[in-house]
């Protein structure tokens, strides 16, 4: 070799060296790294690929949109908007800065069409994705009327189908606009009254006077009979610095266990739980869930857990007078109420009637699961109801409003510090082969036929709408 | 009557044929992605346009070097060619969202690049002066460069950002770019002559020492110096290590003493450490370099979304016009070969690295054919070395391989100065790429 030509050749080899090592960095960093560049926090990239998802619509039982996303071209950001006032407390938020709550929270992998295998055009043009359609077992014409009746009132409602379990409302107030809750996200979180809390879902309340029918039942498996009289019933009871008096005056003093539940008289109740022992009523209170957690399908929304209050003699008559630490939700009532309704057994609560794939023509129905919760035997179920018909009865039989419903209840009033709440949980009989149930628990009331006139509101339009569906 | 003469059919050399085909290759190439680019964002006429543009520039082109340089090498001008239209594509791309097209601008800067290119592979006098009149070429280089340090300014108008441009109203120029060729020039000018007796003395040693002769040391100190003044005045991190490392090549070459490759890296080691200890700029870029990951939100934002653009890129890529390289700052100069990995993928990586150094391998090639002409042979490995140490600058410093340097991809990246020396260096390639000339 001559001249330059070795010193060439070096450089050459060098040369080349110098590009295959940028290719095998190259290769590290979109292979080996990819994975861990990819899911980092400062790739802006997750935030676009996020903010151009279009989610899926949502739609009530009778296809009625209530939510949908829209991509802006320009912007290639997707925003979602809510339509309905009145649903804004079910279906939650979802917010690309605050993620997703209830609704939106539980079908969040659906809605985000992660479930639907990647199309064409988002294959190669890398189009943003599409998610599922989800028709939901809410009603909008049950909800409305609900939210109507509510008013500016705090507190919860939940109306459900038996035997079958749709939610046909859910409601919680106060609550909040998802369509501007980035805006107003501060003011919000800081709110007293805590409008991101879903009293439905997961608050929980002093059920009070609520527990007599918890204890009814427990009288029947006990062997109790509802005609046992008690001469002095309709007195007051004193429980710390409460004084509680029947919800509504019995005609006479004494009056039957029967009759205490009617009127909502706590004395009864108070003698009858040292006979049944602290035990037997534990053991009830647990077969019939009251405090519970019983969400709809797999809902995102995880009340807190709480251990079982702990009956003994020494606590059982706050207890049994719903005064103690013993609370129940919304929900747990509500099934409850259905199981009494439904020969015993509680259906489970569900939300998701179908879902559908983007441009699909029809809704896809899941299969359901067609398990029930054991509360109660029929024979005791039948009992109850009846009990509830006449409470009902007795107490609204001259309001016009309960008219044409074929209807049971209970009235409750509970006291929490120095607020009190107002309970109703009640069925309603249709003319078809679903029956409905419903509470509503109403907080700084003292009125219990408040909450009973807005259950009368919902039980009627979901009676109107079942009906309607069938013919 | 007789009829009127047949116009003389254009006979192609073979190697004008062999261009011909790869530069429709390239044609292809661009026409499919300004068609993938349309169906991302709509139909653009300035699209087509430009590849009408490049296609003339390139016809044009292949047959006037076809009369000229009927001999030269096949793959030079194509590689060019098809890194330049890759380039402006990608510009044209991550120009959305600018109030101006950059591609309008760097299809302008092609054309007088190639004109400019056909000048120096046409005439013989550019090569001429670079040898005959190498100070007065060098002074002249010297003028631009203390021009720059007295008038320069920054396009971007920041007055923190390396003020390494002279002009005004839009229209700049960055003289370190012109000053490469008239170094190189100089270089292989100067070397060539000291050639014989560089290769006499060599290494002398005495007393039991190994030391360069002051002929060797000479050069070796004073272009060390013009770099370091570079650094100091300047900050441009990136000319000064290019302009040292072409000439520790050329001086390596000519002397034939793998030492002083050794004591180059060495000399620029010792002036990379006192800078990071004197210059905050050196002292930022390396600090990134060492650890982007802690100050990805701030000072490594560029280089740790220039990686991630390799991650979200993968093997095959997102696809032209479908990922997001603009979250990369600069992306469309300094990093438009990120933009690439991450629309390209891999993939198109491979293709980048291949292209340069087919390039500089097929230039090395000519080199050794001048292997018995000292000044064609040096001139020949500086503008290749140029090419290829800028090229592995910036494709190093955006795989974070080596500090952030911020100079031009050569032909990709956008920056009209660039793109026009980068053309006046293929011009003299392809003169020196044919065996007869100059």
């Amino acid at each position: 070799m001559t001249g330059f030509t070795r010193q060439l050749r070096y450089i050459t080899l060098v040369s080349l060296f110098g590009f295959m090592g940028v290719i095998v960095a190259a290769g590290v960093y979109a292979t080996v790294m990819r994975g861990w560049l990819q899911s980092r926090t400062d790739n802006p990239r997750l935030v676009e690929a996020e903010r151009a998802i279009v989610r899926g619509s949502l739609y009530d039982r009778h296809d009625t949109l209530l939510a949908f996303s829209q991509l802006d071209a320009e912007s290639n950001i997707a925003t979602r908007e809510y339509l309905y006032p009145s649903s804004y407390s079910a279906l939650g938020y979802y917010s690309y800065r605050y993620g997703t709550s209830l609704i939106e929270a539980t079908y969040d992998d659906l809605l985000r069409g992660e479930r639907l295998p990647n199309t064409l055009d988002q294959y190669w043009l890398n189009q943003p994705r599409r998610g599922e359609d989800i028709q939901l077992t809410l009603d909008l014409t049950v909800q409305e009327p609900l939210a109507a009746a509510f008013g500016d009132h705090h507190g919860a409602a939940i109306v459900m189908t038996v035997p079958n379990g749709e939610v046909l409302a859910l409601f919680s107030n106060p609550t909040y606009n998802p369509n501007t809750l980035d805006a107003n996200w501060d003011v919000l979180v800081a709110d007293e009254a805590n409008p991101f809390f879903n009293r439905a879902l997961q608050g929980r309340y002093q059920p009070g006077s609520l527990l007599q029918s918890a204890l009814l039942v427990t009288s029947v498996v006990n062997g109790q009979p509802f005609s046992a009289r008690f001469p002095n019933g309709a007195r007051t009871v004193i429980q710390d610095d409460l004084t509680l008096a029947c919800l509504f005056a019995p005609p006479t003093i004494e009056i039957t266990l029967n009759e205490a539940f009617i009127y909502g008289c706590p004395a009864p109740f108070t003698q009858i739980s040292p006979i049944l022992g602290a035990e037997a009523i534990q053991q009830s209170f647990i077969t019939l869930n009251l405090e519970s957690v019983v969400l709809p399908d797999n809902f995102a929304e995880v009340p807190t857990e709480q251990a079982l209050t702990t009956l003994t003699t020494s606590n059982l008559r706050e207890n049994v007078l719903g005064q103690g630490a013993l609370t129940v939700s919304p929900l747990s009532m509500t099934l409850f109420t259905a199981a009494i309704a439904n020969g015993g057994n509680a259906p489970r609560p569900y939300l998701l009637a179908g879902t559908r794939a983007p441009d699909a023509p029809e809704w896809q129905h899941p299969t359901r699961r067609e398990t029930t919760l054991p509360y109660m035997t029929d024979a005791t179920a039948r009992r109850l109801s009846e009990v509830f018909r006449t409470a009902l009865q007795t107490h609204t039989a001259n309001r016009a409003e309960w008219a044409g419903l074929d209807a049971g209840g209970q009235m409750a009033i509970a006291y929490s510090g120095d607020s009190t709440q107002v309970w109703f949980i009640g069925f309603a009989v249709l003319e078809s082969e679903f029956d409905v149930v419903v509470t509503v628990v109403l907080e700084d009331s003292t009125n219990p036929l408040q909450a009973a006139s807005i259950a009368q509101v919902a039980l009627r339009a979901a009676k109107a709408s079942i009906e309607s569906d069938i013919r | 009557m007789d009829n009127p003469p047949l116009p003389r059919p254009i006979i192609l050399s073979d190697t004008a044929t062999l261009e011909g085909r790869l530069l429709i290759l390239s044609f292809l190439f661009m026409g499919i992605n300004l068609a993938a680019l349309a169906v991302v964002r709509g139909f653009r006429i300035s699209d087509w346009l430009m590849l009408l543009v490049w296609s003339i520039a390139a016809g044009g082109a292949v047959l006037i070097l076809d009369r000229y340089l009927p001999k030269r090498d096949p793959l030079i001008f194509p590689i060019t060619m098809f890194l330049t239209g890759w380039g402006l594509v990608m510009i044209d791309r991550l120009s959305d969202g600018f109030i101006y097209n950059f591609a309008d601008r760097q299809t302008l800067w092609m054309v007088f690049g190639v004109i400019a290119m056909l000048v120096m592979a046409t005439r013989p006098e550019p090569l001429v002066w670079l040898r005959e009149y190498r100070y007065i070429t060098l002074i002249g280089g010297l003028l631009l460069l203390l021009s720059t340090i007295l008038f320069g300014t920054n396009p971007s108008g920041f007055s923190y950002a390396p003020q390494l441009w002279l002009g005004a109203n839009g229209i700049y120029f960055q003289p370190s770019e012109l000053l490469k060729i008239v170094l190189v020039g100089f270089l292989a000018s100067y070397l060539a002559e000291q050639y014989p007796a560089l290769r006499a003395i060599g290494i002398q040693p005495r007393n039991d020492i190994v030391m360069f002769s002051p002929r060797i040391l000479g050069p070796i100190l004073l272009m060390w110096g013009l770099c370091i003044v570079i650094l100091v005045w300047q900050r441009d991190l990136g000319a000064a290590a290019i302009f040292f490392g072409v000439f520790i090549l050329l001086l390596y070459m000519t002397s034939g003493q793998p030492l002083v490759l050794v004591s180059g890296l060495g000399l620029m080691i010792i002036a990379g450490i006192s800078a990071y200890f004197v210059f905050d700029v050196v002292q930022a870029r390396v600090d990134i370099w060492l650890d982007p990951w802690s100050q990805a939100d701030s000072g490594a934002f560029q280089v740790v979304q220039s990686l991630i653009a390799f991650g979200e890129g993968g093997v095959f890529g997102r696809g032209i016009g479908q990922g997001a390289p603009n979250y990369i700052p600069v992306v469309h100069s300094d990093f438009v070969f990120a933009a690439i990995a991450e629309e390209y993928g891999l993939l198109g990586v491979i293709a980048v690295c291949v292209c340069l150094a087919v390039l500089v391998t097929r230039t090395l090639k000519s080199a050794i054919a001048h292997s018995s002409r000292p000044f064609y042979a040096l001139m020949v490995t500086g503008i290749s070395g140029l090419i290829a140490l800028q090229s592995l600058l910036i494709l190093g410093g955006t795989l974070r391989l080596v500090p952030l340097t911020g100079v031009t991809l050569p032909f990709v990246s956008y920056g009209g100065s660039s793109l026009l020396t980068s053309f006046i260096m293929v011009g003299l390639l392809l003169r020196l790429s044919e065996p007869s000339r100059p």
